[in-house]
Formats: structure tokens, C-alpha cells, sequence
């Protein structure tokens, strides 16, 4: 019996230890860890539109300033299309003298696997300034290449609907990663969606 | 385990070859298939495993006189959780650089049974200096283990190795050897080589 009472008193107090210490890391880190969040998405909307000089927040429920908006809000909408629920955040791109010169969204579909991050940029006359495939868990040598600038960069200029084929795209096609069509195929719908999203925010706002 | 005292180089060594956690130990198979697809890949888990491996052999060795025997495991799996994920938070803040490139395998280090194998195998009954060196002879074994088979599966099915294409435009690679089945092949072939290499190299020792 006591020695039941001394294995257990012994464990919890390890894993006392080891839940204070975490707490602790967590309070050290937490901020910082927020920030370095905070840079690296704001990097990657720079680098899918590099024409704005700032952005605004329109919706980012981790973001203080707007998060009580809502996509369905700002649509004035009850029922959302289902794709919509890949857009995890938009920012207005400006120019230097604030005015509007297209969207960034943040998108997280899902490819061959989940989690797949792309950032999009589309300009106000809807071609598509840049589209960023950020964190991924797709097939290294296969969906992988997405993140790559030869198929990034086919988007470019391009206005949607875009559609996927496997060889000498047009004007509104993209070329398919060789062996990767449902990553081609992923990144393109999320790039059709937000283009989407964007007639239809600047449609209600007539 | 053997039961004389270990020279540090008999233990750095036996982590590559004898005791190779991938190849002879057979451990950690599920993130040794799901991640050497591609060559970069197994540097950045075999470091984020040795660096695991080592934090958590010292600081079971440091408390194995603390832990009673009986709930071990439990405060082994506690360790080794609350260490990664500590780890994982430090690298998250303050060197994301770092976490860029290791972020993605450290939550899949907390459940590779390498970490768990060496805290019951080795660190529990050895000193901290020794646990110390068996994490970095493991960690190295892993990581060379994963190089090694990432390079194969790289080369052949995407004809690259680190990212260099090898073969100019004409080459077609196998595309099966990064898929699943790719992997299993190849670590079958590879396991069955280095058992080959250990049991000749035993027969050298044996007829001397």
C-alpha cells in the first residue's frame, strides 16, 4: 500500500513538473510565436500581389480589428456556396494612396492530402496577380511542385474561370503537374473561388 | 544490451550499425516511409530526432533513480511529450527559420517509438554522459538511415537527389518509388543489405 502511494506521489509530481514547465514555455512564447505568425502572412499577401503597398483587413477572425466579420456578412447572405469554406482570410490590396487595387485571400484546401496553404492575389479588373502555394503535406516530387514557380507563375495575368489540362494550356487553361492533376486541379478551384468571392464582394457593394 | 562498460565509441558506433534504429532495430517505421520521398527530408528529421533522442536520454538518465520502476512508461511518455512540445514552441517563437524547415517532423517525433525504445533500453540503466552519446549514435544511425533510403527512392523516382536533377530532361523517372510501395520496397532491399553487411562482418570477427 505505500509503496502504491510513493509511485504515485512520484508520477504526479513529474507531471506537475513537466505541466508547469510547459505553462511557462507557453506564456514565454506565446506572443512571439503570434507575431511571427502575423509576419509570415503578411509576407506571403506581398508576395501574391507585389504591386499593393498595404493591405486592409476585410476578414480574418484571427485578426482584432475585424474579427466579428464574417464571409457571410460581408455577402449579406445567410447561405454561403459550399466552396467558400476554403477561404480563410481576405485583405483588400491598396496602392499608395489607399486606393483599392484588388484582394489577397488565404486559402486552405485540400489537395492529394489536407492542409494544403495557398495565398491568391487578384487585381480589380479580376486577372490574377499571384498565387503562392504556401505550406503543404502534398507528394514530395509530385503535388509538391505546385510550390514551384513554373506552375505558380502560369497564373499569371490569367483571368478565371480557369480550367486544368494536361497539355498546351490557352488562355484560361493551366498546365497539370505531370502525375499531380488533383493538386492542379486543388490549387485552380481555390484560385476560381476567390475570384469568385471577389466579383461577388464587389457586386454587392454596387 | 551488453552488460561490460561501453568505451563512448563502442556506443557512438553501435547506434550507426549494429543497433541501427531504422535498419536493425526495425523502429520508427512510420515516419521512415511517410517522409524519405525526398533527400532534404531526412536531414531534417533525422536532426529533429537526434535532438529529441538526446533531450530526452539525459533527462531520463537524470531521473532514473527518481522513476519507480513500475510507472516507468507513463513518466517516460510524459518526458518525452512535454520536451518536444517544448521544443517545438522555443523553435516556433524564436528561430522560425528553423521551424520552417523542421516544424513539420517534430510533432511526428513524439510518437517515433525510437525515442521510447532508447529511454527503456538504454538511458533508464546508464549514466547521463553514456545516454548522452547513445542519443547522438541513434540519432545519427536514424538520420543516415533515412538519407540513405531517401536518396534511392529520390533518385529513381524523380531522378534528383537534394533538389539535382541528375539525368537532364529525357531521363523518366519511376514514379512508383515515391509512392508508399516505393518505400516499402526499397526498405526491404536495404534492410536486407546492411543484415547481409553486419552478418559478414560478425563472421570476420568470429574466425579470428
Amino acid at each position: 500500500m505505500k509503496n502504491i502511494i510513493s509511485m504515485t506521489l512520484k508520477l504526479f509530481v513529474i507531471v506537475v513538473v513537466a505541466a508547469i514547465a510547459l505553462g511557462a514555455v507557453n506564456y514565454v512564447t506565446e506572443g512571439p510565436i503570434a507575431e511571427q505568425k502575423a509576419a509570415a502572412a503578411n509576407e506571403a499577401r506581398q508576395t501574391a500581389f507585389p504591386e499593393a503597398a498595404s493591405f486592409e483587413a476585410v476578414y480574418d477572425p484571427d485578426n482584432e480589428d475585424v474579427n466579428n466579420v464574417t464571409l457571410e456578412s460581408l455577402l449579406g447572405t445567410d447561405e454561403l456556396p459550399k466552396d467558400y469554406a476554403i477561404i480563410k482570410t481576405v485583405y483588400k490590396a491598396l496602392d499608395e494612396s489607399g486606393n483599392e487595387i484588388g484582394i489577397t485571400a488565404g486559402v486552405v484546401t485540400k489537395g492529394f492530402n489536407s492542409g494544403l496553404n495557398i495565398t491568391i492575389g487578384v487585381g480589380i479588373d479580376g486577372a490574377i496577380h499571384g498565387v503562392i502555394v504556401g505550406d503543404n503535406t502534398e507528394t514530395a516530387g509530385l503535388g509538391a511542385k505546385a510550390a514551384e514557380p513554373e506552375f505558380e507563375g502560369q497564373y499569371l495575368g490569367k483571368k478565371s474561370p480557369l480550367s486544368v489540362v494536361k497539355a498546351s494550356p490557352g488562355d484560361s487553361e493551366i498546365q497539370a503537374i505531370t502525375g499531380a492533376t488533383i493538386t492542379s486541379r486543388a490549387v485552380t478551384n481555390a484560385v476560381n473561388t476567390v475570384s469568385e468571392l471577389y466579383a461577388a464582394l464587389t457586386g454587392g457593394a454596387k | 544490451m551488453n552488460k561490460k562498460k561501453t568505451r563512448p565509441l563502442a556506443i557512438l558506433k553501435n547506434g550507426l550499425l549494429d543497433e541501427n534504429p531504422t535498419f536493425r532495430l526495425l523502429l520508427g517505421m512510420c515516419p521512415t516511409l511517410a517522409i524519405t520521398t525526398a533527400a532534404i527530408n531526412g536531414i531534417g528529421m533525422g536532426l529533429a530526432a537526434t535532438f529529441v533522442l538526446v533531450g530526452s536520454n539525459v533527462f531520463v538518465s537524470l531521473l532514473r533513480n527518481f522513476i519507480p520502476p513500475k510507472v516507468r512508461i507513463p513518466a517516460f511518455v510524459v518526458i518525452i511529450a512535454a520536451f518536444v512540445t517544448i521544443v517545438q514552441l522555443v523553435l516556433k517563437a524564436f528561430v522560425p527559420a528553423l521551424d520552417k524547415a523542421l516544424g513539420l517532423y517534430i510533432p511526428l517525433i513524439v510518437v517515433n517509438c525510437i525515442i521510447i525504445a532508447r529511454a527503456e533500453a538504454f538511458a533508464y540503466k546508464n549514466t547521463v554522459g553514456a545516454s548522452f552519446l547513445d542519443g547522438i549514435g541513434i540519432g545519427i544511425g536514424f538520420t543516415v538511415a533515412l538519407i540513405l533510403m531517401a536518396s534511392v527512392r529520390e533518385i529513381l523516382g524523380n531522378g534528383t537527389v537534394f533538389g539535382a536533377s541528375l539525368f537532364g530532361e529525357n531521363f523518366a523517372p519511376a514514379l512508383g518509388m515515391v509512392s508508399p510501395a516505393g518505400g516499402f520496397i526499397t526498405l526491404g532491399l536495404l534492410i536486407g543489405l546492411i543484415n547481409k553487411i553486419v552478418s559478414v562482418r560478425q563472421q570476420k570477427k568470429g574466425a579470428h
